[in-house]
């Protein structure tokens, strides 16, 4: 495949890694811009293979300064680490070196959740049919990433897998089409389903179970200035054994509630967050899904975007 | 005034200082956003017609109890003061209201 110019993927692998060695590679993802440095190979594995249609980010400005950087001390030649570090501070534990690629990751996604206070930041991921936002709100093992998977890879386009950015202006959902988060089972069904899409190595044992990350669509990276107006709200629960799936309208007052307590920054945003979020959910249509089977739930979501909601 | 009410009006309740309140009415649940906490709240309609009366200032239990009765339709001997009370008590522990001293 042709990397588009300017991209990460147009450095070539040599240039990438003598960058994340150096100044840092700048790569822009929606509205945010990341330098990442790092000296680790997995590290530069992991972003050109996962963010190489990424646009790079003019030299100068960036929003968060990240590394993943190997520990020091005569333990790495025993248990290597890696440890995350944010404008040179380290704002979590070590991780074994196995999983450099997901330091990167939950540290990008901690930038976010910390410091994105220009948007309201919810725990969702968010997929769009057209210009209508899907926001997929839910616990972690509701099976939200694997549905965002399947939605973005059947024709959705993905706007994020575990961030929700509502912009406060005008409530609608701005893309950071970032890598999804597949855990446990989830990466066999995606790997099966989508033979062609691009999974990264399957790391064991996270603080999350075993865990491989899926390329966003090259599709939605190149989308990823196009916000989307919310448009439904729907809390997926995936339960094992259950045949079929149910898609079952829910009050917005429980949904408003549910998405408050769980947004990253509600309480940064105050009332003006509280309006904001009680005008998107009043603005959608909200359900539940139970779903045991991920085709049932495709064509459930598929019908509801044609207008054919459950009662 | 609700301060004069007689003793046998009960206790008298009020919000308790520094508490700010945001509502929104949607689908016929209220959901409430208080601004000191930040906290979000689901209440019943009971619950959340006794908060905007003590919006308005302190009230004793007994008149509480009276507007809550008329305002659910019930006659005027129905004593509302248990349903009243268990309500309260509930938005105290949320940190919304307490009993004035």
């Amino acid at each position: 495949m042709t990397a588009m110019p300017g991209s990460v993927g147009a450095l070539g692998r040599a240039a990438l890694r003598a960058r994340l060695r150096g100044a840092g590679l700048a790569l822009r993802c929606g509205p945010l811009v990341w330098r990442v440095r790092s000296p680790l190979a997995e590290v530069a594995r992991h972003l050109a293979e996962l963010y190489a249609g990424y646009p790079l980010a003019p030299d100068g400005f960036a929003d968060h300064h990240v590394a993943v950087v190997p520990l020091r001390g005569l333990r790495r030649w025993l248990r290597p680490q890696v440890r995350f570090l944010f404008d040179g501070e380290a704002p979590f534990h070590p991780l074994p070196r196995a999983q450099a690629a997901a330091c990167l990751e939950w540290g990008m996604n901690w930038c976010v959740g910390a410091h994105g206070h220009a948007w309201l930041v919810l725990h969702a991921a968010v997929v769009a049919h057209g210009a209508h936002a899907l926001v997929l709100p839910g616990p972690p093992g509701a099976g939200k990433s694997t549905l965002c998977a399947a939605l973005a890879y059947s024709g959705w386009r993905l706007l994020s897998d575990e961030l929700a950015l509502l912009d406060p202006a005008t409530g609608a959902a701005l893309p950071l089409p970032r890598p999804i988060s597949l855990k446990g089972r989830s990466v066999a069904v995606i790997r099966e389903r989508f033979p062609d899409a691009r999974l990264g190595p399957v790391v064991p044992d996270t603080r999350k179970g075993d865990l491989a990350f899926l390329a966003a669509p090259p599709a939605s990276v190149a989308a990823m200035d196009a916000p989307a107006r919310v448009a439904w709200i729907v809390s997926p629960r995936y339960e094992a054994g259950t045949r079929g799936v149910r898609l079952e309208r829910r009050r917005r007052g429980r949904m408003l509630v549910w998405l408050a307590r769980n947004a990253f920054n509600q309480a940064v945003h105050g009332e003006a967050g509280f309006d904001l979020l009680a005008d998107v959910v009043a603005g959608a249509e909200c359900h539940a899904l139970r779903y045991g089977d991920l085709d049932a739930a495709l064509a459930a979501l598929e019908a509801l975007a044609a207008g054919e909601a459950a009662a | 005034m609700p301060d004069s009410r007689p003793a046998s009006d009960g206790p008298v309740w009020r919000l308790r200082p520094w508490v700010r309140l945001r509502w929104r009415e949607l689908d016929g649940e209220h959901v409430l956003h208080e601004a000191s906490s930040g906290d979000v709240h689901l209440l019943d309609a009971a619950s959340a017609l006794l908060l905007r009366l003590l919006a308005e200032g302190p009230r004793a239990e007994g008149g509480l109890a009276a507007e809550l009765a008329a305002a659910a339709g019930l006659g005027a001997g129905t004593d509302a003061r248990g349903a009243v009370r268990e309500r309260l008590e509930a938005l105290a522990e949320a940190g919304l209201v307490e009993r004035r001293p």
